[in-house]
C-alpha cells in the first residue's frame, strides 16, 4: 500500500474527527473518574472483505462546512453519542486516514492501520464528547 | 418478505436466589502458583444457551455461593444479545450467544473465585463479549471473540502487556495481572 492511499495527506493534522456510539459503548472509568466510550468501539468493521472496511469516521470540519450540525449529525441515531478525535492524534498512532465518500455521505472517511488494543485504548481516552443542546 | 429477529438468551435453570442458598457444599480453597487462592466449592447448574427454538443445555460448575456479580453479569450479557444487527450504526454483527455463553463459563469456572469487583460487559462489532475492569489505575479487558480465543490487554500505567491465547491454555500470567487489579 502505498503512503497516499494509506494516508491522504489533503486531511489536515488539524482536522476533527467525527464517530457515533451507540450507549452500550459508554462507560464510567473509575481511574478518569469520566464516562468514556469503551476501547471496542474503535474497532475496525467486521464485514469481512471485499466489502469489508476499516474504522468508519466522519470528517466533521467538513460536515460542519456544509452547515451539519452534531445534532442533526445524530438525528437517525437515538441512544448513540457523538465523539471526535483529531487527526495529530490518529496519525501519532500510526494509523491513516482516507476518504471514502458515499452517495449518502461525502463527509465519510476511514481509519486504517492495524488496532491493537493498546491503540484502541488509547483512542478511547482520547476521544472527547461532542456537547449536544440540551433536550426540551 | 420481512425477517424476523431470532432472539437470543442465557439463563440458568435455577433462580439466582436459589443459587445463593447454601447447600452445605464445603469450601475447599486451592492455592494457585501467582498466590492468589481460588475457591473450590462449586455445584453444578445447568446453563440454556437459547437460540430462537433451538435451546442448548451445558452443565457448567459454578462457585457456591455464586460471586456477588453473577446476576448483573448475565443481565448484561442478555442486554447485548438482545442487540440488532448494525447496532452500532457500521455494520456490527449480532452478539453470538455461543460467545457469550462462553465467556461466562469461562469468568465462573476460571476466574469467579478472584474477581471481588464485577465487571463491566461489553458487545464487540465482531459478535463477541468483552469483560472489563478500570480501577485501582488499572486498565484490564478480556475480550471474547470466539468461543475458545480470547485476548488480554492490562494496562497500569507502568506496564502495558496484550496477548491473544485459547482457554484451555494456562491462565498463569492472567492471574497474576487479575491480582493487581486488588493490590494497594
Amino acid at each position: 500500500m502505498d503512503g497516499e492511499s494509506f494516508d491522504d495527506t489533503s486531511i489536515p493534522n488539524e482536522a476533527t474527527l467525527w464517530r457515533r456510539i451507540p450507549g452500550d459503548w459508554v462507560k464510567f472509568d473509575d481511574n478518569l473518574k469520566r464516562l468514556r466510550p469503551q476501547s471496542r468501539a474503535f474497532d475496525d468493521s467486521p464485514i469481512p472483505p471485499p466489502d469489508g472496511s476499516p474504522m468508519s469516521v466522519d470528517l466533521a470540519d467538513e460536515a460542519i462546512g456544509s452547515g451539519i450540525t452534531p445534532e442533526a449529525y445524530l438525528a437517525e441515531y437515538p441512544g448513540f453519542r457523538l465523539v471526535s478525535l483529531s487527526a495529530k492524534l490518529v496519525r501519532s498512532l500510526e494509523l491513516g486516514i482516507v476518504r471514502a465518500r458515499s452517495e449518502g455521505n461525502p463527509f465519510h472517511a476511514h481509519v486504517q492501520g492495524k488496532k491493537t488494543n493498546s491503540i484502541k485504548d488509547c483512542l478511547a481516552k482520547s476521544a472527547e464528547w461532542v456537547p449536544m443542546p440540551p433536550k426540551d | 418478505m420481512v425477517e424476523t429477529q431470532v432472539t437470543s438468551h442465557l439463563y440458568f435453570t435455577k433462580s439466582a436466589a436459589a443459587l445463593y442458598e447454601h447447600e452445605g457444599a464445603s469450601s475447599r480453597p486451592t492455592k494457585l502458583s501467582s498466590g492468589l487462592t481460588i475457591s473450590e466449592s462449586r455445584r453444578l447448574v445447568d446453563l440454556v444457551i437459547e437460540r430462537g427454538p433451538i435451546k442448548d443445555l451445558v452443565q457448567v460448575p459454578i462457585p457456591s455461593p455464586p460471586p456477588p456479580w453473577f446476576s448483573g453479569v448475565v443481565r448484561s450479557l442478555n442486554r447485548c444479545l438482545s442487540l440488532p444487527e448494525d447496532w452500532d450504526s457500521y455494520g456490527a454483527r449480532r452478539v453470538d450467544p455461543e460467545i457469550a455463553a462462553s465467556a461466562l463459563i469461562f469468568l465462573l469456572t476460571r476466574l469467579a473465585g478472584l474477581i471481588p469487583i464485577a465487571p463491566s460487559v461489553c458487545p464487540i462489532n465482531s459478535g463477541g463479549a468483552q469483560f472489563e475492569w478500570h480501577t485501582n489505575g488499572i486498565d484490564l479487558e478480556i475480550a471474547f471473540v470466539s468461543p475458545i480465543e480470547f485476548e488480554v490487554y492490562f494496562n497500569d500505567g507502568k506496564i502495558e502487556k496484550e496477548w491473544k491465547q485459547d482457554d484451555r491454555e494456562p491462565l498463569d500470567r492472567l492471574y497474576e495481572l487479575i491480582g493487581s487489579l486488588t493490590q494497594d
